[in-house]
């Protein structure tokens, strides 16, 4: 009569395994979880980092360029005909436009941040300043003049 | 009689040791990813506080074109950054007869390991103010 | 001989349930812990990534504009014949694209981003943008022209 009892008291066999197994379980799934998370975090300053670096470095190569077209502009300021010396210097360096201005002489160019985006630069050289002017220097992308405008309320009904 | 009373109980503690030893295995691996986790979110951390610590001395250096008053001011605007964090400077100027231009390289590390590099870079007219519309 | 049987048989279920429940409360322990990392790592990802991107899409819409007008909680960015305006309300980043020109109203515009508050501050050569997210703060200096 007294084997039953005893048999039923203490703690049935499977029982802690499948709180071991259910513990294992919830620890891995919140590993697993954490290291996507912290993962995701590291993948993504990554990119922001990347882009920080593209960023600046294309900003260096802007003003390396401003730096030789003001240098240019200095000497074209000692010769005769400001503007033809000026247009014949800035001719040499690739991708760089310029127009005539009021007073001076307009320079145009961009360079790639990366595939999609550019710096656009616009900086106006005077004749007698020897102060330059810049009118532009903006972040677009590739796109940036073809692009359509917004279409947006203009308060009119 | 004797036997078959102690039987479950043996069972049991057999059962607990193996599901413990089980457990302390695989809890090591776990807690293996748990550390490898947490070393990324606080590298993750201080990458993002130095890429926004970099871009605000990037701006300032590009006005002021001078690496040492660039990160007073930034220390001074945007407060300092972790102690663990170590940074150091590089700073090369190239003159002509109109300014100079100047790269400045920063160097993030901590212990020893490198967090983050990037240059950035100022172009300051001899005697002149560049001036935006 | 009997008694002493069931004390003893008494005393090791006692035992195995009390080592039953230690071991069941060192699991919830274990598992509490490991959810509070999981939560910390969560948070500060959200954390980090609402801060650094809050601060880097200021930062973009400044270069990328023409014009920059510092209001109240906000700023104004006018870029060709538009106008963005990007301004903190009720808990969050707001931005709203109107025509350039006409009455900069802070209302009604689209939430980008949860955050706890900006300010935008003006200084001589640089604007300085402070975000606050989770009462923690994050300052950016971001130039005027090149």
């Amino acid at each position: 009569m007294n084997r039953p009892k005893q048999k039923n008291a203490g703690i049935g066999v499977g029982y802690v395994t499948i709180m071991i197994i259910f513990a294992t379980l919830c620890l891995t799934v919140f590993a697993v979880l954490s290291f996507h998370a912290a993962g995701s975090n590291d993948a993504l300053n990554d990119r922001a980092g990347e882009y920080l670096k593209e960023y600046y470095e294309a900003d260096t190569r802007a003003k390396e360029i401003l730096c030789r077209l003001d240098e240019i502009a200095d000497s074209s300021r000692n010769s005769l005909f400001f503007a033809e010396s000026f247009e014949e210097g800035a001719g040499e360096i690739e991708g760089v436009s310029v127009k005539n201005v009021n007073g001076g002489i307009s320079a145009e160019y961009s360079v790639a941040i990366n595939e999609r985006q550019n710096i656009f630069v616009s900086i106006t050289f005077f004749e007698t300043n020897k102060e330059y002017q810049i009118n532009v220097w903006q972040t677009g992308t590739n796109s940036f003049e073809d692009e359509p405008g917004l279409n947006v309320w203009d308060g009119t009904f | 009689m004797n036997i078959s009373n102690k039987r479950p109980l043996n069972l049991f503690f057999i059962e607990i040791i193996i599901a413990l030893l089980f457990f302390s295995i695989s809890g090591a691996v776990i807690l293996s990813v748990f550390a490898g986790a947490d070393r990324r979110s606080h590298k993750s951390e201080l990458l993002e506080s130095v890429m926004v610590y970099s871009q605000s001395i990037a701006e300032v250096y590009a006005v002021s074109g001078n690496a040492d008053e660039t990160l007073k001011t930034v220390e001074k605007e945007c407060g300092r950054l972790d102690e663990s964090i170590e940074l150091s400077k590089f700073e090369e100027k190239t003159e002509n007869t109109a300014g100079t231009l100047s790269k400045l390289t920063l160097r993030f590390t901590e212990d020893g390991e490198e967090i983050y590099k990037f240059t950035c870079s100022a172009y300051i007219q001899n005697g002149g103010n560049n001036e935006q519309t | 001989m009997k008694n002493y049987k069931n004390t003893s048989d008494t005393i090791t279920t006692v035992g195995s349930m009390l080592l039953f429940l230690l071991v069941a409360v060192c699991m919830m322990m274990i598992i509490a812990a490991a959810a509070g990392s999981y939560s910390r790592i969560s948070d500060n990802y959200e954390t980090n990534f609402t801060a650094s991107s809050s601060i880097r899409y200021i930062s973009n819409k400044i270069k990328s504009s023409d014009k920059v007008e510092i209001l109240n909680n906000g700023m104004v960015l006018e870029n060709g014949g538009t106008a963005n305006i990007i301004y903190y309300s009720d808990g969050g980043l707001y931005e709203k694209t109107v025509t350039a020109g006409t009455d900069y109203e802070i209302s009604g515009g689209e939430k980008i981003f949860e955050i706890n508050g900006v300010d935008i501050s003006d200084n001589a050569d640089y604007y300085k943008v402070t975000v606050n997210v989770s009462g923690e703060e994050y300052s950016a200096l971001i130039g005027k022209g090149t």
